[in-house]
């Protein structure tokens, strides 16, 4: 376990320099392997001495982005939601362009991006209350913000300064001008799915997508389905091997602007739910990518996959959250307005209890969503704060970040070495274990309450499921989608096995 | 797989199976869409011609006098091919059944025998009262008698929708309630369907909302029928769920056995074995309901063994299907191999008879 968890300073109300187990000495275990287990209670109230450590500015931003997200989701998602779903049922290629511009303002596009290119410089935490309270509005429309953040992480983790400066910037740009850049991330392919997200499955994942370096950068041949933003993306965080013999070690993330030649949308599926999100087939042929659009180092994908995921499945969990929040928001209000022989449903302690049990797994939801997200933040804060980081941003003029030269040094393997090292330092195994093994607690439980939460409340409410006053039919098909995206949560377990154990021994 | 059922019912077994495969699968999932809303007539034609509409009536009247056990192999068999007709078929033989008893019914099931290959056969709608109102309705529908006929304030579910049934048997209540046999074309139904594109597309369920509706009295029939149609309706609705549910696991089995992830086939995955056997385990407990609840004599112990198969029915199909979309992952939520279908099917059938609130506080 990383020992700068394990923060030293003192309670509020104890003196300086006493500690409040002063003169009482730890028990010793003896039981081998038992003190180190990462999830006991000392390790829990560890993340409210990380929270200490956080800048008060990041916990009013949390409030603020809630508060908008819900403005948005009340105003502009939740009239229109039932209709957009039953439209896109009949025409899966429709995308509400309209809605999307709509959430320009609320500036949901530009989050992740720091503040000194014109972005809202917001982490995780602040991504997972967002798409908590989109997803009270519509799962589908939560996720296709959410999508779009977790594309513009990657770019962000890469901490390319020409992708910084020519992307990201664009991206925040073109908020401020109502006219709004998505970003997708395309990992998945036809015959590689589960093992695609784990680094210790690359290997033998039946891949298809290669990059082949070419004079000036490389060629990628291959295909990625089941691509959320597929169709509407401008850019995508795109992953591809450049040895097929060598899978792990020369996996790589590339930054695919849609309207490079050789790239296609193929198949726009038709799914079961969170129509609003649209999820295609991405084609590519022969598609030649300048070396500036590779994300990162040569073979650094595995990483920032794995960093990637400890920062994006809390927000699945919170997706999941959100959904759960609505479907009981409507069992309360149909069970008020709603009576039997026994008269009112909400008076019978059959669905009192309901309630109870219900608000309790929703709270332990957000709960482990929370928990993950500082413990990310903690990680993407060390990496903002490093002083090399701190420097490139502030110190250096923004627009040399494009000139040619700067490009040529930002891109060579002394600066993507010296990048790699701020990542594993700021991301040391141990940390990144313990963050991811918490990122996927919270998306297996944010998940499975979204389904199990909204699956009973259709149960309760029967054939007044399918209302469009209470869509908690809808909400029931939103949620399943979560358990499978951003890895099965078969997946995920075996993520946390591995993360745990490797905490813990 | 055919040794789940009693070997008496091997031919009816066969034909049921046929009819599934060649009128159901994937002609029926057709009608599943939004753009081209169907309802599966030419599958209920070929089905009157093979006599499956008369399928409980005695032999004196041209039926084949299936007990309500074989009914469950037929729906269950249809349901593999596709739930929403096996609805449609459940609460047509579900009502035929209850009314095959009854002397004064017999002009009409005649009536029926005689229009089960039309165009547009002859088919029996359901009617229960919604278990669920709104505070301003009568909580219970109110029924008046008066000179011989009745008189019905209440709200109700009506399936299919008037609009595809002839005549339509509608209940007051739970036992002993008053229930009554009119043409469909006097219920107009209220408000739209009730399962616009979330499952069971091809067929329609609609509200109907009565206001002092008058029952003459050759419309009304014996009490007895209230408490057969409920009965009725939830076995055969749960053996709807079973064939739905079983359908899934084989889709869920067979992909397993095929896809390859992390170098070996899914189904070589011990994570995935264990889902695909509780799902098994599952469906195999549906099974033992279902035919429990067949063959119970009619009497509280055979209400009450309906009334549990059909809630045990309805949340072990939800989570076999939910299982079978979890092993297909991304395939399974898309539209390619039908398992979202099926989810969203068994989840529209655990919802149609009303509140489960009211399922489970039935025999309290």
């Amino acid at each position: 376990m990383n020992s700068d968890c394990m923060s030293t300073d003192p309670l509020p109300g104890y003196p300086q320099n006493t500690s409040p187990m002063e003169g009482i000495k730890p028990a010793k275990i003896t039981a081998p392997g038992t003190a180190d287990f990462p999830f006991t209670a000392g390790e829990i109230i560890n993340h409210f001495r990380l929270a200490k450590r956080f800048p008060a500015s990041y916990f009013t931003l949390v409030e603020e982005i809630r508060g908008r997200a819900k403005e948005f989701a009340d105003k502009h998602i939740r009239p229109g939601a039932v209709e957009l779903d039953k439209k896109i049922s009949r025409d899966p290629t429709y995308f509400d362009w309209e809605l999307v511009r709509k959430a320009c303002p609320y500036r949901f596009f530009s989050m992740l991006i720091p503040t000194e290119f014109e972005g809202m410089g917001c982490y995780s935490l602040h991504m997972a209350t967002m798409v908590e309270e989109l997803a009270v509005g519509c799962g589908g429309t939560a996720s296709t913000i959410g999508v779009h953040s977790a594309g513009v992480s990657c770019g962000m983790i890469s901490l390319d300064p020409y992708v910084l400066e020519k992307y990201l910037r664009a991206t925040a740009q073109a908020e401020k001008r109502g006219e709004p850049i998505l970003w997708g991330g395309a990992v998945t392919e036809p015959a590689a799915g589960t093992d695609i997200w784990d680094e210790d499955f690359l290997e033998k994942a039946k891949i298809v997508t290669f990059a082949k370096k070419v004079p000036g950068g490389y060629v990628l041949n291959g295909r990625k389905c089941f691509i959320s933003n597929g169709s509407v993306a401008k850019y995508f965080a795109a992953a591809a091997a450049l040895d097929p013999k060598n899978i792990r070690e020369s996996w790589s993330a590339f930054l695919v602007p849609s309207d490079t030649k050789g790239f296609s949308v193929g198949r726009i599926e038709r799914k079961m739910g969170q129509k609003s999100s649209p999820a295609a087939e991405l084609i590519f042929e022969d598609m030649f990518l300048p070396d500036e659009l590779l994300l990162g180092g040569k073979g650094m994908g595995a990483r920032a996959v794995s960093i990637y995921l400890a920062g994006s499945r809390g927000p699945v969990g919170a997706i999941g959250t959100g959904i759960a929040r609505r479907a009981l928001e409507c069992l309360v209000d149909w069970a008020t307005q709603k009576k039997t022989g026994r008269g009112r449903l909400i008076d019978q302690q059959a669905v009192q209890l309901v309630i109870a049990r219900m608000t309790k797994e929703i709270e332990e939801a957000r709960a482990a969503y929370v928990a993950a997200g500082l413990a990310c933040d903690e990680i993407f804060l060390n990496i903002m704060s490093n002083p090399l980081v701190t420097a490139m941003l502030t110190a250096v003029p923004h627009k040399m970040f494009l000139n040619p030269t700067v490009v040529k040094i930002a891109k060579s393997d002394f600066a993507k070495n010296m990048i790699y090292r701020i990542l594993s330092k700021a991301a040391a195994e141990d940390r990144l274990a313990q963050t991811s093994a918490l990122a996927t607690i919270a998306k297996i439980k944010g998940s499975s309450v979204g389904v199990n939460v909204s699956g009973e409340v259709a149960r309760i409410m029967g054939p007044d499921s399918a209302d469009p006053r209470w869509p908690v039919e809808k909400c029931w098909r939103d949620a399943k989608l979560t358990q499978i995206y951003e890895g099965t949560n078969q997946a995920n377990a075996i993520t946390l096995f591995k993360d745990t154990v490797r905490t813990w021994r | 797989m055919n040794s789940y059922y009693n070997p008496e019912f091997k031919p009816l077994l066969e034909t049921a199976q046929r009819f599934a495969t060649r009128e159901i699968t994937g002609k029926v999932v057709k009608l599943d869409s939004l753009e081209k809303p169907g309802f599966p007539w030419e599958a209920i034609r070929v089905a009157g011609e093979a006599g499956f509409l008369c399928g409980p009536m005695s032999e004196d009247i041209g039926g084949g006098a299936l007990s309500l056990e074989a009914l469950t192999v037929l729906i269950e068999k249809i349901a593999e091919g596709a739930a929403g007709p096996a609805t449609i078929f459940a609460t047509h033989l579900a009502v035929v059944r209850a009314l095959a008893g009854v002397e004064s019914a017999k002009p009409l099931l005649k009536r029926m025998a005689e229009q089960s290959a039309d165009p547009q056969p002859f088919l029996f709608g359901a009617s229960l009262p919604m278990t669920a109102v709104p505070l301003n309705r009568p909580a219970i529908p109110e029924v008046e008698e008066s000179k011989g006929d009745i008189v019905i304030t209440g709200d109700f579910i009506c399936f299919p929708s008037p609009e595809v049934c002839r005549h339509v048997v509608l209940v007051t209540g739970e036992k002993d309630a008053h229930s009554i046999c009119v043409d469909a074309a006097k219920m107009s139904p209220h408000g739209s369907a009730v399962f616009p594109g979330s499952g069971l597309e091809e067929f329609t369920a609609s509200g109907l909302r009565l206001d002092e509706f008058r029952a003459t009295d050759d419309e009304i029939m014996d009490k007895t029928i209230s408490a057969q149609l409920r009965r009725n309706l939830r076995v055969l609705l749960a053996a709807a769920q079973l064939g739905n549910a079983r359908a899934a696991l084989r889709t869920a089995w067979q992909y397993a056995e095929e896809r390859v992830q992390t170098g070996r086939k899914i189904i070589e995955h011990q994570e995935v074995r264990r889902i695909l056997e509780t799902m098994a385990e599952q469906a195999d407990a549906m099974t033992g309901m279902v035919r429990l609840a067949a063959c119970a004599p009619e009497d509280k112990i055979g209400w009450d063994l309906a009334r549990r198969a059909y809630t045990f029915c309805g949340s072990a199909a939800e989570q076999v299907c939910l299982d079978a979309v979890q092993t297909l992952g991304g395939y399974g939520y898309m539209k390619d191999y039908g398992v979202e279908k099926r989810v969203r099917d068994a989840k529209s059938l655990q919802c149609l008879l009303g509140t489960y609130v009211e399922d489970i506080l039935g025999g309290a």
